[in-house]
């Protein structure tokens, strides 16, 4: 909006020329982000709490987690909230993508409140039952994925990590697969909300990668240097991403060990969305099994879980997620998130060797 | 001034917990370090 607004005025005041920049528009998206998050933060906390939205404790859990009941949840809000004002402030708005992506962050958010609610209420009639929430996410996904395949000029070619010339056609099982993706990395991101900072951390640095990813994309000079496709107007979703990341550092500052608030299903399932918005627009689809190799890590242990206990009666992991499985093993909450913090950052840094490594 | 000097002491000493104090601390470089790049646009 500020671009809109402000940039049409520079003929006469040529400090307003920085508005063009979408190097400059990201970065203060993502500070403008963080102070949103991290202002309101304290006030959406107290209001909370007076309100008693407080997280239930899974009894079968570690028991070192029982102390967390009645902690203030639904914090997920604050980081809608952020990520969206930043983003219509700071990135085009003329432009359909970040809409696209503004949307599905917002559907996805209204489910996960829907869910949360439920829990909330303890009433699972005035919420929405597993069952509705898949369908839910599904249906939400296909409309992303219809929107894509019959846009002009969009490919449906998959961009292989590490190869140039491997570009394989998906056709009109780019519907499908567009889903699986969005609504896989909705849930793995949700699966991986079990510890105090250890979802929004893996979230900030996936954000950073493809806001990364997303600035190149949407630059023929760079696009075109590392043989990448251009996807025309892409660049501006680096905004909507740097907006994530600085929102979500600002609600770190109050979801870290020990916690003053949960993202909740209200912030997990969406910022998962909007990752998986994303790497479907910039066409960057597979790398986010890489970027966000801790949601994929989390998922896979609770799916290896079940599996076992169902085909041999046997678990694999002595509790899964398997951050719960580190824990049982006597690492102290701390260390379990920063340790996957670690991997994230290494896994982000390896995604984007791939920009080059083909 | 302080109830004990290096500051994150302090914070400890008012009843942070030392990994809160050690996540508000990197979350303050990340900023400044946002802040630092800016300054290659913003000149």
């Amino acid at each position: 909006m500020l671009y809109l607004l402000l940039y049409p005025l520079h003929t006469e005041f040529a400090a307003l020329n920085v508005f063009r920049y979408l190097s400059f528009r990201l970065i203060y998206a993502a500070i403008t982000a963080f102070l949103i998050a991290f202002v309101l933060a304290p006030p959406l906390i107290r209001r909370l709490q007076a309100i008693k939205v407080g997280q239930h404790i899974r009894e079968d859990g570690p028991s070192s987690h029982l102390s967390k009941e009645g902690t203030p949840t639904m914090g997920g809000m604050l980081i809608l909230f952020a990520v969206m004002l930043a983003t219509v402030l700071w990135a085009d708005i003329t432009n359909p993508y970040v809409w696209l992506a503004l949307g599905a962050t917002f559907g996805y958010g209204m489910i996960g409140f829907a869910d949360d609610y439920r829990k909330f209420t303890g009433n699972k009639s005035r919420g929405l039952t597993a069952g509705q929430k898949i369908v839910a996410q599904g249906l939400l996904a296909l409309a992303i994925g219809l929107f894509f395949y019959y846009l002009p000029g969009y490919s449906t070619k998959l961009n292989v990590p590490f190869f140039k010339n491997f570009t394989p056609d998906l056709g009109l099982f780019y519907i499908p697969f567009a889903v699986l993706v969005i609504v896989g990395s909705s849930n793995a991101v949700n699966l991986t909300d079990g510890l105090d900072g250890l979802a929004v951390g893996p979230i900030m640095i996936a954000a950073l990668a493809y806001t990364i990813v997303a600035y190149v994309v949407g630059n023929k000079i760079m696009s075109d240097y590392l043989l990448i496709p251009h996807i025309e107007g892409a660049g501006e979703l680096a905004v909507f991403t740097a907006a994530i990341f600085g929102a979500s550092l600002g609600f770190l500052w109050f979801n870290t060990y020990p916690a003053t608030v949960f993202m909740g299903d209200v912030g997990s399932l969406p910022l998962g969305a909007a990752l998986g918005t994303v790497a479907v627009v910039s066409k960057h689809e597979l790398l986010l099994l890489l970027v966000g190799g801790v949601f994929v890590i989390e998922a896979i242990s609770v799916i290896f879980q079940v599996a076992s206990f169902k085909s041999r009666g046997k678990r694999i992991f002595l509790m899964a997620p398997i951050h719960h499985h580190f824990e049982m093993k006597g690492w102290e909450e701390p260390k379990v998130v920063v340790r996957l913090w670690i991997i994230a950052i290494l896994l982000a840094l390896l995604s984007l060797s791939t920009l080059k490594l083909r | 001034m302080e109830m004990m000097a290096i500051r994150l002491k302090h914070f400890e000493m008012k009843g942070w917990e030392e990994s809160e104090v050690v996540a508000c601390l990197r979350i303050i470089a990340i900023l400044l370090a946002s802040l630092s790049i800016s300054t290659f646009k913003l000149r």
